[in-house]
């Protein structure tokens, strides 16, 4: 089948990419586009790693065609911070939210959604919005205590300084 | 462009469950036509004429969180899958979810070694290997079993929904629990071409008391293996309303219309459940727990889950009844 034309934009920068029509967006980032932050985990939409922000939602980019993606922004984890580690990358690490890490993109990723809608998330609203992500090293208490570590820098930051335009 | 590829085209709105099927080699199709971008579908909310419709392409997340629906509606949206899911599943992708079984949701590595089944490349099924045909045993090359594990169908049955589907024929609206048929593989009566626009709630809807219970093996992700949807209506202890509808013990949802008994129009039909055989009289008797109890045990006996999804069939069948017990006892303390 013919390539099409596919125009976006990714982290902020506009992107055209000749693309199959068959090719998921994850498989775009990844192969063509380099940015290979996102993982594919099971490819089915199980376990969330391949998560990345459309038009400001988290959605899976193993079940998104790119082409469904035509003038969309997306938003990946290369995309989070450009010049220093992002508060929620930050906790991840400090925490020991992330062990083997193939999982954590997925769950910065969703985690930051949370964030941006939620600014003080309880332990249960923490625990239901990351229900679709899987990781099979941490046992998850650690990723909990991350988001909430996350949360309350966040919050300290804003009210620091006025927030910053949401892209 | 579904008039020119009618029977070789699928139709995609969020994906969920269309591309794990394509990436497994299921019953993939040469085209598949994008409903994405279809602001039409995606209209959640009371129509010029009063009517509460929810388009096909509004997502379940959106359904979860709108605060008109019935409540019994928004917490089964609430519990299929996972939040990442729903942000992208519609309704009408939930409502023509693609019956799952052992033999069939594998890869295609996984189904060669067995040779196949019969809803994907095989000429026989390995859930009911044999049926009677004319009193003796033949192999089943017929009929599919696997189960339809949608969530909001059932809740939507027995919420007396309607369906609105446009074609290149033009548009027909015809009641959701005649839509589905009892075979694994024809599934529902949608013509080529066709695409579902809308559902239509009917306005006593909104004065029931709805609800929902599941099960599956983990509490988010997982496809549930018993779904309970029962709506009631009480006319001070009495049973004015009440209908109980199944999810994921056949080939298609089960409504028990202790009300109105209402029946499957034809040809569509249950392949194993005979939801009106020695039902017990509900309406206008007092609902306490013996007659909770009685119906629940009506539920159980009716149901007949297969070997096909996780978790043993005689465990589902028993959690058929638990599940209608407690949600009866829930919605008779008011629902949630």
């Amino acid at each position: 089948m013919s390539k099409r034309l596919l125009k976006f934009v990714v982290n902020g920068r506009q992107a055209e990419v000749a693309v199959e029509p068959h090719h998921t967006l994850a498989s775009v980032l990844r192969n063509e586009l380099n940015l290979t932050g996102t993982k594919v985990g099971c490819d089915m939409g199980t376990c969330g790693c391949c998560t990345v922000h459309i038009d400001g939602k988290a959605k899976l980019s193993c079940l998104t065609l790119a082409l469904e993606c035509q003038g969309a922004q997306v938003r990946t984890i290369e995309g989070l911070n450009e010049y220093e580690m992002h508060p929620l990358q930050r906790a991840f690490a400090e925490c020991g939210g992330s062990q083997c890490g193939y999982c954590t993109p997925g769950f910065i990723m969703k985690s930051c959604e949370l964030l941006e809608q939620n600014p003080d998330p309880s332990r249960q609203e923490i625990k239901e919005a990351l229900a679709g992500n899987l990781c099979r090293c941490t046992g998850f208490m650690k990723i909990y205590d991350a988001v909430e570590q996350a949360a309350g820098e966040l919050r300290k930051k804003n009210t620091q300084q006025p927030a910053p335009a949401k892209v | 462009m579904a008039k020119i590829h009618a029977g070789d085209c699928d139709f995609l709105s969020g994906g969920t469950d269309l591309l794990p099927n394509y990436k497994c080699g299921l019953n993939a199709h040469g085209h598949v036509i994008s409903l994405q971008h279809i602001a039409e579908l995606k209209q959640i909310g009371r129509d010029s004429k009063g009517a509460f419709t929810i388009g096909a392409g509004v997502t379940l997340a959106e359904i979860e969180r709108n605060t008109e629906v019935p409540r019994g509606l928004a917490d089964c949206a609430a519990h299929v899958a996972s939040p990442l899911l729903r942000a992208s599943g519609t309704l009408g992708g939930n409502l023509m979810l693609d019956n799952r079984c052992h033999f069939f949701n594998q890869s295609y590595f996984w189904r060669r070694s067995l040779g196949y089944c019969l809803k994907a490349d095989g000429d026989r099924c390995h859930v009911v290997p044999q049926i009677n045909e004319g009193g003796k045993s033949v192999l089943n090359n017929k009929v599919c079993v696997a189960t339809h594990s949608s969530d909001l169908a059932p809740m939507l049955i027995a919420l007396g929904a309607e369906a609105t589907f446009v074609g290149p024929d033009g548009k027909r609206t015809i009641k959701l629990n005649d839509f589905y048929w009892g075979d694994g593989i024809a599934r529902f009566d949608r013509k080529p071409g066709e695409i579902l626009s809308h559902v239509t709630l009917p306005p006593w809807a909104f004065n029931v008391r709805s609800g929902w219970k599941k099960l599956a093996p983990r509490q988010s992700i997982d496809f549930s293996v018993v779904g309970v949807a029962a709506v009631l209506e009480l006319d001070g202890d009495k049973v004015k309303t009440l209908r109980v509808a199944l999810g994921a013990v056949d080939t298609t949802p089960v409504l028990f219309d202790f009300s109105q008994q209402e029946k499957r129009r034809e040809p569509g039909h249950y392949l194993f459940v005979d939801a009106y055989k020695n039902m017990p009289e509900a309406v206008g008797k007092k609902l306490d727990d013996a007659l909770i109890e009685t119906i629940a045990k009506h539920v159980q006996t009716q149901a007949q889950p297969k070997l096909n999804v996780p978790m043993a069939p005689d465990y589902r069948k028993k959690m058929c009844g638990v599940l209608t017990r407690r949600l009866l006892t829930e919605l008779r303390g008011g629902g949630k």
